[in-house]
């Protein structure tokens, strides 16, 4: 017993010295921001290429000496899974010196930490969770998000492939989680919206493999398009089995499948796959190759994918909030100044509307020809050389 | 070579914390036929595991052929000539016949010989030839009986171990049962190290007796001398 | 193909590959009474052993000089080997340490196992392979490798040139063709009886002299080759591996074990095949079905469960592992 009482005695000393510590440090010296992702886990690929992009950002600002503080980083690998998120948010709002935190590429992660942040009054910034209601008027002002929602992406998608393209018997595959079912709605309620029905509708579970039965479903059904409400992860299984089954569809979907990962099935099974991507074409502007050269050079081991330059674009939007706090930023002002200001990056103009959701909705269009996605507009496809599936 | 083919000495063995066997001396002469008489519950089949290395000596020492094979792994125990006939779990009842007398032979590899020790088989219990096809589960208690003890014999049995064969049979094939025994040593000379509850049956074979109660031999002798002893009208034999 | 055969060939190909992993179940349980969870793991190992030959051979310039036939035979043989070990060393490390304590103790470890075989595929695959073969661009065209914890595309081996009805054919004759052959083995050799004997009654198996140490450890050896040609299968009809899909395998396989009495290969096939009929037809047949298909594949294992608890071969079967 005796030996105890030492070690907790001692223990007990340590623990005042350190909080005592704490508050002499603060302040002046370091800020701190938290930024959350699947680094590890399923989504692994677009976590870390964000990280990579949010840390680019964040060691340029340091190098600038243009704050008089070092802006530290407690980086949180999400796993893509809510309760680990939730922990990592608790870390987050245990530190003192954090004044702002973003974070997610999954929705359900993203709704499991917007509650520690509120409660903990920490503004929170959502990169790269597209699921609607994650941004309300209750979760206002302390929530805000860059990236644009599914419904948002949902729209233009709808727009090229039934407006543009004229495809009207569209089958319809997603997953159960909340991006998929979130998806199913949002693209159900554009459908709707020209009188129309999607010719089949099946929601498969995440980490499903097999497809075989949807996809002679969907053959049987005289589809002459398969909208995916899903990310790449089982996206590919069903390109793949639709390909060995020679369907004759289009098959196109949101960013989620936007990522060179798509591309393993080979040129042949990958052709003409049609996918959104939100935010403006980065090569068409000089911030947006800067970016691209400047990640590409770092020989990061994951490349940039859809929500990688979002990732970047939330560093930029908290980097220029805290300028304009001077050298003392507390979370309080930040939330101010996130949700009231204009912020200029690769992407363009962000402001946020009056949930925090922002208001710049840009998507470019992209297929996949011969093995590589290349932009809609500068494809084949586009000329009239290549033909979509499903189509005379 | 001395004349004792197995010998166990001191021998302790326990379950979990519970002790088993306490102390047990004993040794079987080469070509005789030893009984081990005891109740229910004495540690008989414990005595059996132990000698085949089934279950793990705390104490003591087991010796086979002149060699120390307490810790020598059961499969090697048994291809240098301790066998054991269990006819009450002896069988494996979802295989054929012949599969169990194949596994029976486990360790002979040469097949000139194992033809020639199924044919001995086969002259012994020419029933069993009838059966070969047949799963071991549908044969009668007697048959099953043979089956066990011929899965033991065509090996180069050294010395058998019979764990009850009386068990749950018939009067009438328990005789049958003992008269090939009793061939069996007189013909081959074979060891044999017989454990059982039936005591009259199992002394009129036997030369030498132990008596096992709770973990210890309470009693040796010679049959002779043992099957008057006071010992054996005790009511928990 | 019309509608229905083509929803029949499916459900006949996915309970081919639950029937693969399923018996690797039978097998392990056969021998030690004990569910080794990782099985569907070791599967998918396999699987990844395929994609690491393939592009080391292919890095050593072999595949473009001999014929399709020997590099297959060499890549299996590599993924073979690999997963023997892999199956030996589950043995060791997370079955023989507990082989005194309660059934529960290997069946969480396997489990613990499983975890880690599938993070070391999706954290190390990829940097591990590009140690031995140096950047991956250099087989850029016949395969793509991506970061490992994205979906990895399986070599086209199984007949390349032909169509895909074809491949699937192939796969369903090599996967009875294994089971014939386990069959023969279980049944006609020495080894084979004896890991029915052990399956049947260990105790009778040590008084018969069989070395059941050895028996076990080649019942790993053999359950490893059988996984990993089983990876390789269910590798090739999907085209596409994920480091993860070891535990979806994993819970299906055991599934089709359950069903089928876990001691039974008979039982474990027609376990496969069940529920590759309930899970295509449900999400085949039913509008928007697909949703419901694990459900009511599930609830048909828990209705086996309550009512057949020994299974649909369960005490009847002779061909005992």
């Amino acid at each position: 017993m005796k030996k105890y009482s030492f070690i907790v005695s001692a223990l007990m000393i340590v623990v005042v010295l350190l909080s005592a510590a704490v508050p002499a440090f603060a302040a002046p010296d370091v800020v701190t921001l938290g930024f959350l992702a699947p680094i590890t886990g399923a989504c692994s690929a677009e976590g870390s290429a964000a990280r990579n992009a949010f840390m680019m950002a964040i060691d340029e600002a340091n190098a600038s000496g243009e704050y008089p503080y070092t802006i530290n980083v407690i980086v949180i690998d999400d796993q893509s899974d809510p309760t680990v998120g939730a922990a990592g948010a608790q870390k987050i709002v245990s530190d003192p010196t954090v004044v702002a935190a973003t974070g997610h590429w999954n929705s359900g992660v993203a709704a499991a930490t917007s509650p520690v942040f509120m409660e903990n009054e920490i503004p929170f910034l959502i990169w790269g969770a597209i699921r609607e209601d994650l941004t309300s008027e209750k979760t206002y002002p302390w929530v805000t998000r860059s990236a644009p929602t599914d419904v948002q992406e949902n729209k233009p998608l709808a727009k090229t492939v039934i407006d543009d393209l004229g495809y009207t018997k569209i089958f319809m595959v997603s997953t159960t989680d909340s991006y998929g079912s979130g998806n199913t709605v949002a693209f159900k309620k554009e459908l709707a919206s020209r009188g129309l029905e999607p010719v089949g509708v099946e929601e498969v579970q995440s980490e499903t493999v097999d497809f075989n039965a949807i996809v002679t479903k969907i053959v049987s059904s005289g589809a002459e398009a398969v909208y995916w409400g899903g990310v790449n992860t089982e996206g590919v299984y069903l390109k793949e089995q639709l390909y060995n089954a020679k369907a004759d569809v289009l098959f196109f979907g949101i960013s989620g499948i936007k990522t060179d990962d798509f591309l393993i099935i080979g040129k042949e099974a990958a052709e003409g796959t049609f996918a959104v991507q939100p935010g403006v074409r980065l090569d068409s502007s000089e911030a947006g190759r800067k970016f691209i050269e400047d990640y590409e050079s770092r020989g990061f081991d994951v490349a940039i994918n859809a929500y990688t330059p979002y990732a970047y674009e939330a560093a930029t939007i908290l980097l220029q909030a805290l300028k304009t706090l001077g050298d003392d930023p507390t979370p309080e002002k930040m939330v101010d100044a996130i949700a009231k200001g204009t912020f200029h990056g690769v992407m363009g103009e962000t402001t946020f509307d009056e949930i925090g959701q922002t208001t710049l909705v840009a998507v470019n269009l992209n297929v996949i020809q011969d093995g590589q996605w290349v932009y809609y507009e500068d494809s084949e496809y586009a000329s009239g050389v290549r033909k979509f599936g499903g189509k005379e | 070579m001395s004349n004792i083919i197995l010998q166990v000495e001191n021998l302790s063995t326990s379950y979990g914390r519970i002790p088993m066997l306490m102390g047990v001396n004993m040794s079987v002469h080469k070509g005789s036929v030893c009984t081990v008489l005891g109740p229910n519950g004495a540690g008989k089949s414990t005595l059996v595991k132990a000698i085949l290395g089934l279950v793990r000596a705390d104490k003591g020492k087991i010796i086979f052929m002149d060699q120390d094979v307490t810790h020598v792994p059961s499969h090697k125990r048994i291809s240098s000539g301790i066998h054991v006939a269990s006819p009450a779990t002896g069988t494996f009842p979802k295989m054929t016949v012949e599969t169990n007398l194949r596994l029976g032979a486990y360790n002979v590899d040469d097949k000139n010989i194992l033809e020639q020790r199924l044919e001995e088989v086969f002259h012994s219990f020419p029933i069993l030839k009838n059966r070969l096809q047949q799963k071991a589960g549908t044969l009668s208690g007697g048959e099953r009986t043979m089956l066990s003890i011929s899965k033991a014999i065509i090996n180069d049995t050294k010395i058998l171990i019979l764990d009850e064969p009386s068990l749950g049979l018939a009067p009438i094939i328990v005789e049958e049962v003992f008269r090939f025994l009793k061939k069996l040593h007189d013909e081959r000379e074979l060891t044999i190290m017989l454990v059982e509850q039936n005591i009259n049956k199992a002394l009129s074979i036997s030369n030498f007796g132990y008596v096992l109660q709770k973990g210890q031999i309470i009693y040796e002798g010679d049959t002779s001398v043992l099957q008057d002893s006071d010992i054996l009208k005790n009511p928990v034999m | 193909m019309n509608f229905f055969t083509s929803l029949v060939f499916s459900a006949i190909l996915l309970g081919c590959t639950y029937t693969l992993v399923a018996i690797g179940y039978c097998l392990f349980f056969g021998v030690l009474d004990v569910v080794v969870f990782c099985s569907g793991d070791i599967a998918i190992f396999g699987a990844f052993s395929i994609i690491s030959a393939y592009v080391m051979l292919y890095d050593l310039g072999l595949f473009q000089v001999l014929p399709i036939a020997v590099t297959t035979m060499i890549i299996l043989a590599v993924a073979a080997l690999l997963c023997a070990l892999l199956s030996i060393l589950t043995y060791r490390v997370s079955i023989k340490p507990f082989e005194r304590s309660s059934a529960l103790m290997p069946l969480l470890s396997t489990i613990a196992l499983g975890t880690v075989i599938r993070e070391f595929l999706g954290l190390l695959f990829r940097p591990l392979l590009m140690t031995i073969t140096g950047p991956i661009t250099r087989v850029a065209d016949p395969i793509n490798i991506t970061s490992g914890r994205n979906p990895q595309a399986m070599p086209k081996l199984i007949a390349p040139n032909s169509s895909i009805d074809v491949r699937n054919y192939i796969i369903i004759a090599v996967t009875f063709l294994i089971i014939l052959l386990l069959f023969l083995f279980l049944n006609k050799t020495k080894m084979g009886l004896s890991m029915q004997a052990i399956s049947q009654n260990k105790e009778l198996a040590y008084m018969n002299g069989i070395n059941v140490r050895k028996t076990i450890n080649i019942t790993f050896v053999i359950g490893g080759i059988m996984l990993a040609i089983g990876g390789f299968l269910l590798g090739s009809y999907q085209s596409v591996v994920r480091f993860d899909t070891g535990s979806l395998y994993g819970s299906k396989g055991f599934s089709a074990a359950v069903v089928g009495g876990l001691k039974s290969i008979w039982g474990a096939i027609i376990g496969g095949m069940l529920l590759g009929f309930v899970e295509v037809f449900v999400s085949g047949l039913i509008p928007g079905g697909t949703q419901y298909q694990n459900i009511i594949a599930f609830l048909v294992v828990i209705v086996f469960i309550v009512f057949k608890p020994e299974g649909i071969l369960g005490e009847k079967v002779i061909e005992k592992v």
